[in-house]
């Protein structure tokens, strides 16, 4: 189980107040979405749920389980190391199997050679796509989810969406904290809004986004998603 | 089960180090072996320029041992510090990783520093038992504790080091810049009973000048004249230790903040 007691925690720049005495508790196997406003502090709480961070007041409790990877998520990798070496050092620290996680990752991908040069070397967009490829091939009680739960293109969105489905049906409990209500929608059987600081429970995705203040169903614009990936690992 | 998590905690401890190993050098064809050649060429080029002085520090003693025997505790303090604020730097986007805390990558760090400690004070006694002749530590036991306090005076700046540079950028620049006087205020150059009473009582306050005369005892066998004080060290690793703890409680929780509810 993971559990936020009465949690206070500030925006990284230190004036925004993100968590006002918040508390939640997400059981075993359970999908929870978590709607939140854009600029709200989403990144923020996944880094205190993935214990990234502490809570200024407050516990983030991770009981029989250790804390979850973001998806998608980096920052573990070293930019001097090859794909190949980063996947199986971490792999390794994960306590899975080196060669079950490359040979995935190698299906998933089809990156070949680009794993035997350094990451700082490859594109911006493979490094995103190693780190999906690693965060899914990782085996872990939970998923959580920063907006974004695949990237790339159609082919790898589509791998990253069956192998979450996958990950899910066998009884992996998911924490997406999303602005979107379609996405939401579609992964989540609980929903919270962030809003005011606390984090409320709602009956569906629409409830929770209406609370949280997010826009309306806006189509979902992948290119953005895309870009916005990119960004963050360029 | 606590027994499986002892072991899988120390499993993570070794894959940090190993990963240490790997990514320190990783741009260098030389590799890791650069964290061995470097401090034996510092200490070569010292012994180089005090033989061409023909400078004696101590009647009696080789310079090359004399030298080095000075010069290891100091390159031990110094590699740990450094092995452990660049280490953090390079390993902080672990910290999270299946449950990697700050406190294991800088454990791995240290423990890593530790050996590479070891290493290096056995390959300079080798080289200088090539090179200078007989080599032999009057007191072993004496010569391991040097070894260990200088690494440990080095962990623990070193983990006070890292975490000041975690929350401050102030910090980051003007420690390096304050440990260079270390170099010359740590009996490197000098023994301990050839400065006068006034200087030396000054200069008793540095937790590594005890060190090295006692690294200087333990090699040599000579009388430190009661200079020797182990609390000095001993104390100075505490009081880092315990401003690391606090800091590294302030670099998880973020800088003060303004409450704008």
């Amino acid at each position: 189980m993971i559990a936020l007691d009465r949690v206070c925690h500030f925006h990284a720049d230190g004036r925004a107040l993100i968590l006002n005495r918040a508390s939640a508790a997400f059981a075993p196997g359970s999908r929870t979405a978590i709607l939140a406003a854009a600029g709200t502090g989403k990144s923020t709480l996944a880094r205190l749920i993935a214990g990234q961070d502490r809570p200024r007041t407050g516990r983030v409790r991770h009981i029989g389980c250790l804390p979850p990877q973001i998806l998608g998520s980096a920052t573990a990798f070293y930019p001097w190391l090859t794909g190949e070496a980063n996947l199986r050092l971490l792999a390794a620290i994960a306590g899975a199997s080196p060669e079950s996680v490359l040979a995935l990752t190698r299906d998933m991908t089809g990156l070949g050679c680009e794993l035997a040069v350094p990451l700082a070397s490859v594109p911006a967009g493979v490094r995103a796509r190693l780190a999906f490829a690693l965060s899914y091939a990782l085996p872990a009680p939970w998923l959580l989810a920063d907006e974004v739960t695949a990237t790339g293109g159609r082919e790898f969105r589509s791998a990253c969406d069956d192998l979450l489905a996958a990950r899910l049906a066998r009884g992996a409990g998911l924490i997406l904290i999303t602005s979107n209500s379609e996405t939401a929608a579609r992964w989540g059987e609980n929903f919270l809004a962030l809003a005011g600081g606390r984090l409320i429970p709602a009956a569906s995705a629409a409830e929770a986004s209406g609370l949280a203040g997010t826009a309306r169903n806006l189509p979902r614009n992948e290119d953005e998603d895309e870009s916005r990936t990119l960004e963050a690992y360029a | 089960m606590m027994l499986h998590g002892a072991f899988r905690w120390l499993a993570v401890i070794r894959l940090l180090m190993i990963r240490e190993t790997r990514i320190r050098y990783a741009r260098g064809r030389v590799g890791y072996a650069w964290a061995f050649l470097l401090p034996l060429a510092w200490i070569g080029g010292l012994i180089a320029f005090f033989g061409w002085l023909g400078h004696r520090p101590m009647a009696g003693v080789p310079v090359a041992w004399f030298v080095a025997s000075g010069m290891l505790p100091y390159v031990i303090f110094r590699q740990t510090i450094s092995g452990m604020t660049r280490g953090l730097s390079a390993g902080r986007g672990l910290i999270g990783f299946s449950g990697i805390r700050l406190a294991d990558v800088l454990f791995a760090l240290a423990l890593l520093e530790l050996l590479n400690a070891i290493v290096l004070s056995a390959l300079a006694l080798c080289l200088l038992a090539v090179f200078v002749g007989q080599v032999t530590l009057a007191d072993t036991a004496g010569s391991a504790l040097a070894l260990v306090l200088a690494w440990g005076l080095g962990a623990g700046f070193g983990r006070f080091a890292a975490m000041a540079a975690l929350v401050s950028d102030f910090a980051a620049r003007i420690l390096p810049i304050a440990l260079r006087p270390m170099f010359w205020i740590s009996g490197i150059f000098f023994a301990a009973a050839d400065l006068p009473g006034s200087l030396l009582a000054l200069l008793s306050w540095n937790p590594l000048l005890h060190v090295t005369e006692l690294a200087r005892r333990a090699a040599f066998g000579r009388d430190d004249h009661g200079f020797i004080d182990l609390t000095v060290p001993v104390l100075a690793m505490a009081i880092c230790l315990a401003g690391a703890h606090a800091l590294e409680h302030r670099a998880e929780t973020g800088r003060p903040a303004r409450i704008v509810p």
